[in-house]
């Protein structure tokens, strides 16, 4: 028997070895796939770390596991260095930079000398063992699933799914990016070192182009829908060569027909564990949300923010914590339901603000200042420029004159993402919630930037990072139980109604802790129910002491529902008033409402 | 030695630039990069040769041979493979890695059909004539594959430009489903252009086949490179920057193989192609088709 084993071990350890190294490269390109980017650059990482590691124990005599360390290293610094430029492109153009870029690494090793050329490193101690492999694997493979867990994992979900709503929802999307490809080229790196150190001998060969895709291969054949998915391609594609060695020249052929076959018919990859679960028939019903508490009744705690209810003094202790630092979360302490803030502060100043695409004029010098605990609409005729002046205040265009401050704060070059740390949320017209993610997941991208823990905490799941998230999930069930929306919170946002779609949305953007809300038609699809209720929720809002901003065509629910009104006509402001005011304002009649038949 | 060496280059980068108009094509109506592009001109040279030395037959109906067999497999790998992923809107990556499959079985079945090791036009083939115009040797093979490359350029520029069917692919480049929705036949004319793009990439593997006189299963991967790199450098989609990147990278490859002894130009040029990405994702040249999502 131990004979037996001994010469299975000698003659297939080697095969053993690379199937864990390319399930530790599936993995590498597996992080930048969980954000949407297609990067080919983890061979090269790879090539780097191999040819660091072993020139260090090969050369300088280093020992093994300091040789490996840095070997990971070296490409990370690699990639933190050219990731910034890099990312900003998208698709196929960043496929080909990373493409370029993997090419340049392999013509640089194939002519240094240190490198050995062409010939590439020989005699290389061979240092990996089995359980260095197999520990690397286990460590790497933990921490990414704790990290899928994480806010983390959810907002490499939202990128993929919608940059622009990421960056909204306080994601600073490039240093996740940049996250995503460090750590994919410190996994590549490491893989790298351990190949070296088991191989004997690298060459610049090893890390081309054809490796860079047979990586992503292994991830796509396997899936990325789970850490499983990348770990089955990297097997199935190391150990298939060897099974079909009778087919000799043919049996790549039979290579190129799976891959083929696996994208056609299996598209999210061979393991892909809704379709497991299908084929196990479990029934996988959502957790049941009775034991949070909402059950329906009176929301637990932190719901009387958005309820202007006299009990909401009574529970804030877990989402006080949550919200510590936000205006919001002392108003709420308050419990009254009379703002805080006095009403006439300013919130948001857009003074002479100027926009032009090209040659066209969007917006000419549009001025009015949105003030706190009011509602304030902003309504005109289609393309008037109402959704241009959002997509300024929330720093995804820069105006090209004029100044918009928030709270004081000039918000001149502000990312997005800082905005929404700021206090500004918004919905969009065209809806844009993460389809592909839960209902609850999409309220807990919200939380993002409110939820606080480091890389050590996350992948030791210390107390503190578990209880940051359990608590960003009772808020987040407290606020779909509030727009009754808790019964479908583990679905896929995708499966919801219209309406259901903007209460989420709505949900979404109040998860952010606001001080002013920035709703863009909030109401566009809805009956009049809902819209009667809905108008009380941000009415509420509003007697919190938030400022709330609305966009919107629905006369009847802007004059209803607004404290102060002004009117964009061709990219100008040509009224701004009271609802009465407003009403009967020629220049408006003439404008907007005239066309309407109302007043 | 300039002159001849501007000669080799231009002989050498019309290949390329026909190479990769097929490749950018396809990427410009389809939306595809369609990395058996290079495996499909390997197929190409193969066709060419089995016509010529198997039925011993003259070298055109090697020409029309590679034509026709490429041009159906490009078809066929957008039939039996493209299309399904585009009936599912599969995210743009989904069909580059089909396309890969693709590429692993045609050298893969080459390799066990005809060997891995090099192959070679009989002699008598290729075409034999040589003369001298100053210090320049020209020979006969160098012009014919010039003027096949340009003729056939010149034939697809004046389709894309002046016929209904070159609008009708504009259009689509531009948006396919409103080209769709003015009734144009979209599918069909995806079809069309996945035959044309392999005929041409079939016909350049003939010509480089001559060229080098050497063919092996394992010739399309430089040239897919070069083909991204045209693309890159022309702009992606874009059918003049893909002239003029095809030739550009002819001039480049022998002047640097000339006089600059270290393969490091190599590095040199991927370097560039970074940079340029990073600078201008539209190309030196081009003007992207870009799709509004």
């Amino acid at each position: 028997m131990t004979v037996w084993l001994g010469d299975f071990w000698s003659t297939y350890s080697a095969l053993i070895f690379t199937v864990g190294v390319n399930g530790l490269l599936a993995l590498s390109i597996w992080l930048t796939l969980a954000c949407g980017l297609l990067s080919l650059a983890n061979a090269a990482f790879m090539g780097i770390g191999a040819y660091v590691a072993a020139l260090l124990t090969l050369k300088l005599g280093w020992p093994y596991e300091a040789a490996l360390t840095t070997g990971a290293l070296a490409p990370a610094a690699v990639a933190l260095a050219i990731g910034a430029p890099t990312l900003r492109l998208s698709g196929v153009y960043l496929a080909m930079a990373t493409l370029a870029f993997g090419e340049v690494t392999r013509v640089i090793v194939l002519n240094l000398d240190i490198t050995g050329g062409p010939e590439g490193l020989n005699g290389i101690p061979l240092a990996t063992e089995w359980w260095h492999i197999a520990a690397i694997l286990a460590v790497v493979v933990y921490g990414l699933a704790r990290l899928r867990r994480s806010h983390v994992g959810r907002a490499f979900e939202a990128i993929k799914e919608d940059e622009v709503a990421a960056r909204l929802m306080g994601i600073d999307v490039d240093r996740h990016k940049l996250f995503a490809f460090v750590l994919g080229a410190v996994i590549a790196g490491l893989a790298g070192g351990l190949n070296a150190h088991y191989t004997f001998f690298i060459s610049p060969q090893e890390y081309g182009f054809e490796n860079a895709v047979d990586i992503l291969t292994m991830a796509v054949l396997g899936g990325i829908s789970s850490l499983i998915g990348p770990l089955v391609g990297a097997t199935l594609l190391t150990l298939l060569p060897e099974l079909l060695r009778f087919l000799h020249d043919y049996r790549g052929a039979v290579n190129g027909v799976i891959l083929v076959l696996v994208v056609l018919f299996l598209p999210t990859g061979i393991w892909d564990p809704k379709r497991i679960r299908a084929w196990w028939k479990q029934d996988f019903s959502p957790i049941p949300l009775s034991m949070k508490g909402g059950d329906g009744g009176s929301p637990p705690g932190g719901g009387s923010m958005l309820k202007a209810a006299p009990d909401s003094g009574a529970e804030v202790g877990i989402r006080g914590a949550l919200l510590r630092a936000t205006a919001a979360g002392r108003l709420c302490k308050d419990g009254s339901g009379t703002p805080f803030v006095q009403r006439a502060v300013t919130m948001l100043a857009i003074s002479n603000v100027g926009k032009s695409f090209g040659g066209l004029r969007v917006l000419e010098d549009v001025s009015f200042d949105v003030p706190a605990g009011n509602i304030f609409g902003l309504i005109g005729p289609n393309g008037a420029g109402k959704t241009t002046v959002f997509n300024i205040v929330t720093g995804l265009l820069q105006p090209s004159s004029g100044t918009i401050s928030f709270q004081g704060r000039d918000l001149a070059g502000t990312a997005p993402h800082f905005i929404t740390r700021l206090g500004i949320a918004r919905t969009f017209q065209n809806i844009r919630i993460f389809k592909q993610m839960t209902l609850l997941e999409n309220v807990m991208i919200g939380m993002h930037h409110l939820i606080d823990y480091g890389p050590l905490a996350l992948f030791f799941a210390t107390p503190a990072c578990r209880n940051a998230e359990r608590r960003a999930r009772e808020r987040a069930l407290e606020l779909l139980s509030w727009l009754k929306l808790e019964q479908q919170a583990n679905m896929l946002a995708d499966n919801l109604s219209y309406g259901d779609q903007r209460k989420l949305e709505f949900a979404r953007a109040l998860a952010t802790e606001p001080k002013l809300l920035l709703l863009d038609e909030p109401v566009a699809g809805m009956n009049s129910a809902e819209k009667t209720v809905l108008m009380d929720e941000i009415r509420n809002i509003r007697n919190r002491g938030y400022g709330v901003f609305v966009i919107e065509h629905d006369m009847r629910f802007v004059m209803g529902l607004c404290d102060r009104i002004a009117v964009l006509n061709f990219g100008r402001i040509i009224a701004e008033g009271s609802p009465d005011e407003i009403r009967n304002n020629p220049d408006v009649i003439e404008a907007y409402l005239g066309k309407e038949g109302a007043p | 030695m300039l002159e001849q060496q501007l000669l080799n280059a231009l002989t050498l980068g019309s290949v390329y630039a026909l190479f990769a108009l097929g490749f950018t094509l396809v990427f410009g109506v389809l939306a595809v990069i369609n990395l058996s592009h290079g495996a499909v001109f390997m197929v190409g040279s193969y066709a060419a040769l089995v016509v010529v030395t198997r039925f011993e037959a003259p070298l055109w109906l090697g020409f029309i041979a590679a034509t026709l067999v490429s041009g159906l497999l490009g078809l066929a790998v957008d039939v039996l493979i493209l299309k399904p992923l585009r009936a599912r809107g599969a995210p743009h990556l989904i069909p580059m890695i089909a396309t890969i499959g693709v590429a692993i079985i045609l050298t893969s079945g080459a390799q066990g059909l005809f060997g891995a090791e090099m192959q070679r036009f009989p002699e008598g083939v290729l075409p034999a004539g040589e003369f001298t115009i100053g210090e320049v040797h020209v020979q006969a093979l160098e012009i014919a594959i010039v003027a096949i490359a340009f003729a056939l350029m010149a034939a697809l520029f004046l389709a894309i430009k002046r016929t209904q069917l070159g609008r009708a692919l504009r259009a689509i480049a531009e948006s396919p489903k409103a080209a769709y929705l003015l009734g144009i036949n979209v599918e069909g004319l995806f079809h069309v252009t996945s035959f044309a793009a392999a005929a041409l990439g079939g016909i350049a593997g003939v010509l480089i086949g001559l060229n080098f006189n050497a063919i092996s299963p394992f010739m399309g991967q430089p040239i897919l490179h070069k083909g991204i790199a045209v693309i890159i450098l022309g702009g992606m989609g874009d059918i003049r920057g893909a002239l003029i990147g095809g030739l550009f990278l002819g001039f480049a490859e022998v002047i640097s193989k000339g006089y600059l002894a270290s393969q490091m130009g190599d590095a040199v040029a991927f370097g560039l192609l970074f940079l340029i990405l990073l600078v201008r994702p539209s190309g030196l040249f081009g003007r992207v088709l870009e799709r509004k999502a």
